[in-house]
Order: C-alpha cells, then sequence, then structure tokens
C-alpha cells in the first residue's frame, strides 16, 4: 500500500505554489495589520505633489498630484482589493455549485431550466452588465462584491454541472442511494468533494478576475467613492500618465503579482487536492 | 521455444531488467526476464495483473511510462536491437513491423475520425502509398477480420460499432501493416465470453492465413490453451516457467503456474459442477519495493522450503523448451 | 458476527423463512433514449429462496443490469412486481424506500467506481450504517467486524481506496453490502473486472458469507462458468427475456436453449488448442439491437436450428423439466 502523504508535505513539494502563498500571505497580513501599523492617511495630502520614488525617504513610493502618499494608498487599497475579490468569489461560487450541483445531479427539467438561467447570464456581455448593475444599484462596496459575483458565477455552475453528470453515474453514488442516504447528503457529502478540484482552481482565478474588474470599474469612476482601491489609484494616475507613470505602474504591479500569485497558488491547490497525486 | 535454437528468433528478449525511477533506489519491475519467439508462431505471456507483462510489451515497442527505464538486458527483433535504439528507428518499427492491439478499443481509437480514414492511415504510415492504395488495403483488411458490409462501415465513427467491432478494427488497422509481430494486450479481457471467442477465431484464423507471429498478453489460461504455442508464465516481474503449451498446461511444474491451473474453472456440458469452494490462490502479488531478494512466489507458495526466502531459484531446464525458475526438487520431478 | 450488538433490522418483518427473498412477476423496463423507448427488460419472472443463489447470465445488452437496477429502485420499472422478503418494492419513492434499504444491498463490477476516492475505508463504511440510524461508535466498531470478516486488516479502516487492488476493494464493497445485513444482495458482475485467481477468491468469499448471513445472492454474470459453483437456479437472458431457467444441475447436466448451450461453449477450455478453435461451435454476429428486436424469437438472427417458424412465433417459457423451463421450438 502507498503510504498517504500529508496534504503540508505534497504542497510545499511544489517551488512555486509555496511562493506565491508566501506573497498571498504577505499581502494579507499588510491588508490586515498594514494600515494601523503604517498610520499615513491614504487621503490626506502630507507632501508635495509628484514625489517621484525615493525622491524622499519619508514617502519611498512618491506622492500623487495631490500630494497624498502613495504606499499609503497601496497598503490600504489591499485591504479592499482583496477583499472584494475574495467575497465576490466566494459568492459566485456559493451560486455556482449550488445550482450546478442541482441541475447536475437531477438532471431533466430541473437541469434544462437552471441551465438556460446560466446561458441567459452568459450571453450578457459580462463587463457592460456588471457596470449597468453597479450604476443602477449606486457603487459601494456591497454592491461591487454582489454585481461582480452575479456576472461570475456562470462558468463555475457549468463546470460543477459537468463534474456532477459524470460523478453521479459512479457505482458509489448508486451504493449511497442503496444504503437510503438522502439527496442533499450525497450531493454535498459525496459527490462534492470528488467534484470541487476543478471548482476550485476556477474559484481562485475568479478572485483574481474580480481584482480585475474592481479595478476596471474604479478606473471607469464607479468603485466606491468613500474607499480606495488599486483601481482607483490607477484610474486617478490615468491623467498623469506621461509625467508620473509611477502613479499608474506602482498599483498596476500589485495587481499583476496578487494575481499571478492566486493563479499559481490554484494550480498548488488543485495538486494538493487530488490524494492520488502523491508520488 | 518449442524449435531448436540455433533457428534465429524473431524477437529475442536476453536478461531484460526494467527499473522504475522513485525518490530513493530504483525498484525493479521487470527482473531477468528472458524469452523469445520464433517467426509464425503464438507465445502467450500469462501472470496476474501486476506481474510485469504489459511493461514487458511495453518495453519491446518502446513505450514505456517516463518513470521506468531498462536497466540492461537485451531486446533483438529480427535482428536488430532496439534498446539502443533511437526514437525515430522505433517509431518506424512501429508503424510498419510491431502492430499492437489493447485491451480497449474504445480508448485506442480516434472518436472524431472514420475507420476508414484511421486504417488508412495506418497503411500510409507504413507503407506510404497513395491514398487510393491505402484505401485498398483498408477494405480488403476490414473484410478479413470478418466485419460484415465493410464498404459502408468505412464511413462509420468508432462509437457506432459494438466493443467485438471495435477490436476486429483494430486488428485490421494492426494488419494494415503487414506486421511482423502482432502484439495483443488482453485482447479479450473487456469482451463477453460469446464475442472474446469470435476475436480467438478470428486471430487464429489469421494466424494460419498470414503465418502470423503473436505475442498475446493475459490473465486468462483457458485463452492461453486456445490459441497459444508456446507459453510464458510470469510471476512479480520475473519468468517463473516457460514452455510449450501442453508441457505448461499438463505437465507445469512451478507451484505458480499450477496453483493459476487449479484456479481455472473447469466444466463440460452433462456434468454438473459440484458445489465447492475454488480453489483460489490466497493473497496477493507482493508490491513493488516489497520484493525480497528469494524466489518472489514464497510467501504463497505450498511448497516452499527453507532456503526460497533467502536466495533465488536457479533456472532447471527440463526439456530443450520447458524451463522452471524453483528450486524444489519435488515440484521438479 | 455480533449480531446482537446492531439489528437495523428489528423493527422489520423480514417474513417466514417460506417467503421468497426475491419474487419478481412480469417485471418490464422500458426506458426513454434520445433514440427511442428501449425494451430493456421485457416480462420477466424470478424467485430467489432465502438463502439461496440466482445466477442471471448474458450477454453485456441483454438487460441483466436494469433487472439489477428495477429491483434496487435504482430504475423505474415500467410494469409488472417484484417483491424483497413479502414487500412489493416497485412503485415506492426514495422516502418510502428508506426503511426497505436494509433488505437489498448491491455488490458493483467495477472496484474503481464503487468505492468513494476521498473516503477512508472507515467512513465508507460507516457512512451506510450511520444513515440507518447507529450510533458513530457502533458503526465503526462494526465496520473493523466486517472487514475482518472479508478478510483484510483492521488497519484498512484509515486507508483510501486507492490503496488497494482490485480484489480487496471488491471485498470492501461486499463488507458495505453486508453492514445492514441485507436478506439479499443483488451481485452485478462482481469478478468480471478481476484476475480469474482473484475471481476464485471472490466467489469463494461470497459463497462462504452464504453460509454464516443466509443472505440470498441475485449473480448477474455474461459467465456461466464463473457461477458454476455459486448458484442453486440459472436464468439465461437474451434482449430483455429469460430464454432459459432451471436449477443449477438441470442446466449444466442438459442446457435446453442453443443460447445456452453457446454460452457455455464460448468459455475458453483448458482442454482445447488452436487447431480446435476453427471446428468449434461458435455465436456469430452480436446481440442485434434492442431497439428494433427481431420478429418472433430474437436469437433467431444467431441460431443454428432457426426455422421459418421462428420469425413468425415467439417461442413461450415452457416446462422442460421439474423446474426446467425453455423458450424454444427446437429445444434439445
Amino acid at each position: 500500500m502507498i503510504g498517504q502523504t500529508h496534504w503540508l508535505h505534497r504542497f510545499r513539494r511544489r517551488g512555486p505554489a509555496v511562493l506565491a502563498a508566501v506573497i498571498l500571505a504577505l499581502l494579507a497580513i499588510i491588508a490586515i495589520f498594514g494600515p494601523a501599523v503604517y498610520g499615513t492617511d491614504p487621503w490626506s495630502m502630507v507632501a508635495a505633489p509628484f514625489l517621484e520614488p525615493l525622491e524622499e525617504s519619508e514617502y519611498l513610493l512618491g506622492t500623487d498630484a495631490l500630494g497624498r502618499d502613495v504606499a499609503a494608498g497601496l497598503i490600504y487599497g489591499a485591504r479592499l482589493s482583496l477583499l472584494i475579490g475574495l467575497a465576490a468569489s466566494c459568492a459566485a461560487m456559493m451560486i455556482g455549485v449550488l445550482l450546478g450541483a442541482v441541475a447536475g445531479y437531477y438532471r431533466g427539467a430541473a437541469d434544462d431550466f437552471l441551465m438556460r438561467c446560466t446561458e441567459t447570464f452568459q450571453t450578457i456581455p459580462s463587463f457592460i452588465f456588471l457596470l449597468v448593475l453597479v450604476a443602477i444599484a449606486g457603487p459601494s462596496t456591497v454592491t461591487i462584491v454582489i454585481a461582480i459575483a452575479l456576472v461570475s458565477w456562470p462558468p463555475i455552475a457549468r463546470l460543477t454541472r459537468a463534474e456532477f453528470l459524470s460523478l453521479r453515474e459512479r457505482e458509489y453514488v448508486q451504493a449511497c442511494i442503496l444504503s437510503g442516504m438522502g439527496d442533499m447528503r450525497i450531493i454535498f457529502l459525496q459527490i462534492l468533494p470528488n467534484a470541487i478540484t476543478p471548482v476550485v482552481v476556477m474559484a481562485s482565478i475568479l478572485v483574481a478576475n474580480a481584482i480585475l474588474s474592481e479595478a476596471a470599474l474604479s478606473f471607469l469612476g464607479l468603485g466606491d467613492p468613500n474607499q480606495i482601491t488599486w483601481g482607483t489609484m490607477i484610474g486617478v494616475g490615468r491623467e498623469s500618465l506621461r509625467t508620473a507613470p509611477y502613479l499608474c505602474v506602482l498599483p498596476g504591479i500589485a495587481i499583476f503579482i496578487t494575481v499571478l500569485a492566486i493563479n499559481l497558488l490554484g494550480d498548488g491547490i488543485n495538486d494538493v487536492l487530488n490524494p492520488r497525486s502523491s508520488s | 521455444m518449442a524449435q531448436t535454437e540455433d533457428m534465429q528468433a524473431l524477437l529475442d528478449i536476453r536478461n531484460l531488467t526494467v527499473n522504475l525511477l522513485r525518490s530513493g533506489a530504483p525498484v525493479d519491475v521487470l527482473q531477468d526476464v528472458s524469452f523469445s519467439i520464433q517467426a509464425g508462431r503464438v507465445v502467450a505471456v500469462v501472470g496476474e495483473s501486476g506481474c510485469g507483462k504489459s511493461i514487458t510489451a511495453s518495453s519491446i515497442v518502446g513505450l514505456l511510462p517516463p518513470s521506468m527505464q531498462i536497466a540492461s538486458g537485451q531486446i533483438s527483433f529480427d535482428g536488430e536491437d532496439l534498446v539502443g535504439a533511437s526514437e525515430r528507428r522505433l517509431r518506424q518499427l512501429r508503424a510498419k513491423s510491431m502492430a499492437m492491439v489493447f485491451q480497449d478499443p474504445m480508448t485506442s481509437l480516434n472518436p472524431l475520425m472514420t475507420i476508414g480514414r484511421q486504417l488508412q492511415e495506418a497503411a500510409i504510415m507504413a507503407f506510404g502509398c497513395s491514398t487510393e492504395k491505402a484505401d485498398e488495403i483498408a477494405l480488403s483488411m476490414l473484410q478479413k477480420v470478418g466485419i460484415p458490409d465493410a464498404v459502408s462501415r468505412l464511413q462509420e465513427y468508432p462509437h457506432s460499432l459494438s466493443g467485438g467491432m471495435r477490436q476486429r478494427v483494430m486488428i485490421a488497422m494492426a494488419l494494415c501493416r503487414k506486421p511482423k509481430l502482432l502484439i495483443a494486450d488482453e485482447p479479450t479481457t473487456a469482451l463477453d465470453v460469446t464475442i472474446q471467442l469470435q476475436i480467438l477465431r478470428l486471430l487464429a484464423d489469421l494466424q494460419a492465413e498470414l503465418s502470423l507471429t503473436i505475442l498475446i498478453i493475459t490473465h486468462n489460461l483457458g485463452v492461453v490453451a486456445e490459441l497459444a504455442d508456446d507459453v510464458v508464465v510470469m510471476y512479480a516481474g520475473k519468468v517463473v516457467e516457460s514452455g510449450g503449451v501442453d508441457e505448461i498446461l499438463k505437465t507445469p511444474k512451478h507451484p505458480y503456474t499450477r496453483a493459476l491451473l487449479a484456479a481455472t474453472p473447469r466444466f463440460a456440458i452433462g456434468q454438473p459442477p459440484e458445489r465447492i469452494a475454488f480453489k483460489e490462490i490466497k493473497g496477493t502479488v507482493p508490491e513493488l519495493g516489497k520484493r525480497g531478494p528469494g524466489c518472489r512466489f514464497e510467501a504463497r507458495c505450498p511448497a516452499s522450503e527453507p532456503g526460497c526466502a533467502a536466495s533465488a531459484p536457479e533456472t532447471v531446464r527440463i526439456t530443450a523448451s520447458h524451463i522452471v525458475a524453483c528450486r524444489s526438487r519435488e515440484m521438479l520431478q | 458476527m455480533n449480531a446482537a450488538s446492531f439489528d437495523p433490522l428489528a423493527k422489520q418483518d423480514i417474513g417466514a423463512p417460506q417467503v421468497p427473498a426475491l419474487d419478481v412477476r412480469g417485471l418490464s423496463v422500458d426506458i426513454a433514449t434520445s433514440r427511442g423507448v428501449l425494451n430493456a427488460v421485457r416480462g420477466i419472472d424470478l424467485k430467489i429462496r432465502s438463502g439461496e443463489t440466482l445466477a442471471l447470465v448474458g450477454e453485456s445488452g441483454c438487460g441483466k443490469s436494469t433487472v439489477a437496477k428495477a429491483i434496487t429502485g435504482l430504475h423505474a420499472v415500467t410494469n409488472g412486481s417484484a417483491h424483497i422478503c413479502g414487500h412489493e418494492v416497485t412503485a415506492l419513492s426514495r422516502r418510502q424506500w428508506r426503511p426497505l434499504r436494509a433488505l437489498v444491498q448491491m455488490i458493483f463490477q467495477d472496484p474503481f467506481a464503487s468505492l468513494n476516492p476521498r473516503k477512508r475505508i472507515g467512513s465508507i463504511l460507516s457512512e451506510t450504517m450511520r444513515v440507518n440510524g447507529v450510533p458513530k461508535q457502533q458503526a465503526m466498531q462494526r465496520s473493523a467486524e466486517l472487514l475482518e470478516r472479508v478478510g483484510l486488516p483492521k488497519t484498512a479502516l484509515r486507508s483510501f481506496p486507492h490503496e488497494f487492488s482490485g480484489g480487496q476493494r471488491q471485498r470492501i464493497g461486499i463488507a458495505r453490502a453486508l453492514a445492514l445485513q441485507p436478506r439479499l444482495i443483488v451481485c452485478d458482475e462482481p469478478v468480471s473486472a478481476l484476475d480469474v485467481s482473484v475471481q476464485g477468491q471472490i466467489v469463494n468469499l461470497l459463497m462462504d458469507l452464504q453460509k454464516t448471513e443466509n443472505v440470498a445472492y441475485l449473480f448477474i454474470s455474461h459467465d456461466l462458468s464463473v457461477v458454476q459453483q455459486i448458484s442453486d437456479q440459472i436464468a439465461v437472458m437474451y434482449l430483455g427475456r429469460i430464454v432459459e431457467a432451471g436449477s443449477r444441475e438441470e442446466i449444466w447436466s442438459a442446457p435446453k436453449h442453443p443460447y445456452t448451450r453457446a454460452l457455455i461453449d464460448s468459455v475458453p477450455s483448458l482442454d482445447r488448442r488452436r487447431k480446435d478453435l476453427s471446428l468449434r461451435p461458435y455465436l456469430a454476429g452480436d446481440l442485434p439491437s434492442p431497439y428494433n428486436p427481431p420478429s418472433g424469437c430474437a436469437f433467431r438472427t444467431r441460431c443454428a436450428k432457426a426455422q421459418a417458424i421462428c420469425s413468425d412465433i415467439r417461442p413461450e417459457l415452457q416446462s422442460a423439466g421439474s423446474k426446467h423451463l425453455v423458450a424454444c421450438h427446437f429445444s434439445d
């Protein structure tokens, strides 16, 4: 018998995923504790405008057109960007997994109805749909999260359904039915753990997409006006792109690193969640 | 094997050892496997799952999984060394001289291509002939393997065929290459007994007509009896006994061969079998990495003696063709 | 086995010993597919006495697995009735089935698909009992007993399915089927995915368990030689209908239907050689399409004895011995 290696041990053998996890952990620490530690308010004008990075030791990453500290913006922005990314993809995953699981397990009429709904959502261009939703509901953090979730669940639902369609034919599912198990128990405790791996990987990419969507919304001025995010910073910096490119580049790099790390972590999770990939 | 040694064999495997590369020391999957196949004969490699029969076939055609490697030994095919052959040469040989038929024909056929296209492709790869000529070969091979209404079948896709028909198509595809050696890896295991018999008949007819050389891999001694001239019995990566089909089935010498024979159900119409337990072989094949230096069947062997676990048994030649690796004198008598 | 500690059947009437474990009458199953309605099972009768084995034999596609699904409630029944230990089960909802689940369990063909790859063996076995109201501690204890009963070490409780060989997994599947102490186990080709040497182990285990647990088997197989020891009764199925049925002795000593004979003749034998192959009688062709079955006797397209009458009139099952039934105009 092949010994079951501990999941942490298996994860450790994947260099890029470990690096990604470390980066994301750092980002999370910055997002949680950064604002309290760093102290400087990202909204207040603390120095001369357009200080370039490294020009003055107190404001290492420079200041923007109004003399606000870029470093403070990045730190506060991390909090909201990550929060929106996580919350939106969690919500999207819950909607998608629930609908996909029900459609794939019950098939027939339930499947037809739910899949037509999914297709309806998928045929609307998602970013335009997102703009419309935020424009109607008004830009606030909560509405942005809900709107991003509403446009991103359909691929999750389709993937979950496809997994369920094939898994529910497995003989172990029949054995569960024969033992008298209820449908919900079979769906969530028996089939879902086998179906979840690709879904989790896709959801981790959704986090990255949600961060990008939020950045795009903020860039267009539809972000939450009371909150600073990386997208808002790029949006504001756009006007002085020629004279002070670092105002766009720095938050851009932050988004790039985060999105890349999330994707790498997704791959790592994929390997770890599969108990047979131990060799 | 059953023929004189000086005649050159079509396939000759000498002391083949294949290792599984993994962290720590490499583990042998095959150890010192030797047997040869004379042209025009049917040789069966038989044993339980995990005994290395499929790995032997993969070594011959040069398609070992990346985690495995030939550590030592020779494979010579038609006078040519295969162990040191280039990937390009092996590919040529696979296209032309050695054809393989697998257990599951559904995964071996391309679901998006018609039967005709796949057969045509095989013929073109083997002979570099024109498409017209290849189509001709395809049709004649499809007829040869007994597919009714072959002309219209050429236009069909694999999914519209039954399991037995797919296996016939696989055999036709192999024959399109006019191979010197046909390797059939459990070709009937996934089929119903009725269809299994059809495929066995087909292989026997083709063998007689084309004097094909066939290496068949199976766990079913009944299939061995019905088809083979020579038999190689493998256990846990080693050859434990080999010889002519009657020598192996009628006068088996190795305890493992005897146990396999005893476990095979015997029956005949007119004789209701007694309601008694099958003679089973207790236990399982030892896993990779847990195989000791001695005889690998020792733990399950009814005739094991002191010393069996300590060192591997010598290979004993009983007749010109019959070879057995067992130290028990009692067994060898 | 310690039956006193666990008895989900206590509340149920399992009937007197003379009540058959399975009594199927006129069972028909139609399956709606994209190619039209498939009459997978066409009016079959089966009866298994308590503690006995009925082997249901036929080629793939003959409808034998559909019978298994129909009587276990995994597939809807179109017509006819099925009683398990006296309980009618053909028209039950999932909820109505629940109290009867302990009566009938199943062993599956594919030992790799029949165990949830994400669950440890302990939870695969104990879940079945937990769902039926057995406390956790007791369920785990009985799981360990079950493993020992099927010849696996207790330590296997903590392992995952991928750590076992096909034969070992099939043992785990058997342990799961036994967990609720069923009166009937449907074995759907339980050994056809295994090596011949392991097939013997599994059949022996099933025979052994039948003696101690007094469980009845519906044993489905395409290979008559596999069921030669374990069966009490044999029913041979062709294209949705039973073509021959009788006791093991009757079928083996004198098979009456040409199809039964062909099934037996098809099994490779240690006593035959290649030169015999081309002389041997064999069954040509495939099972005809069940969407468009031949008129009259469905077997006539592959039958050496077929005459004009075979395409006009479908032979009914008729008595050919004490309990021997055969559906053929020209039975031996």
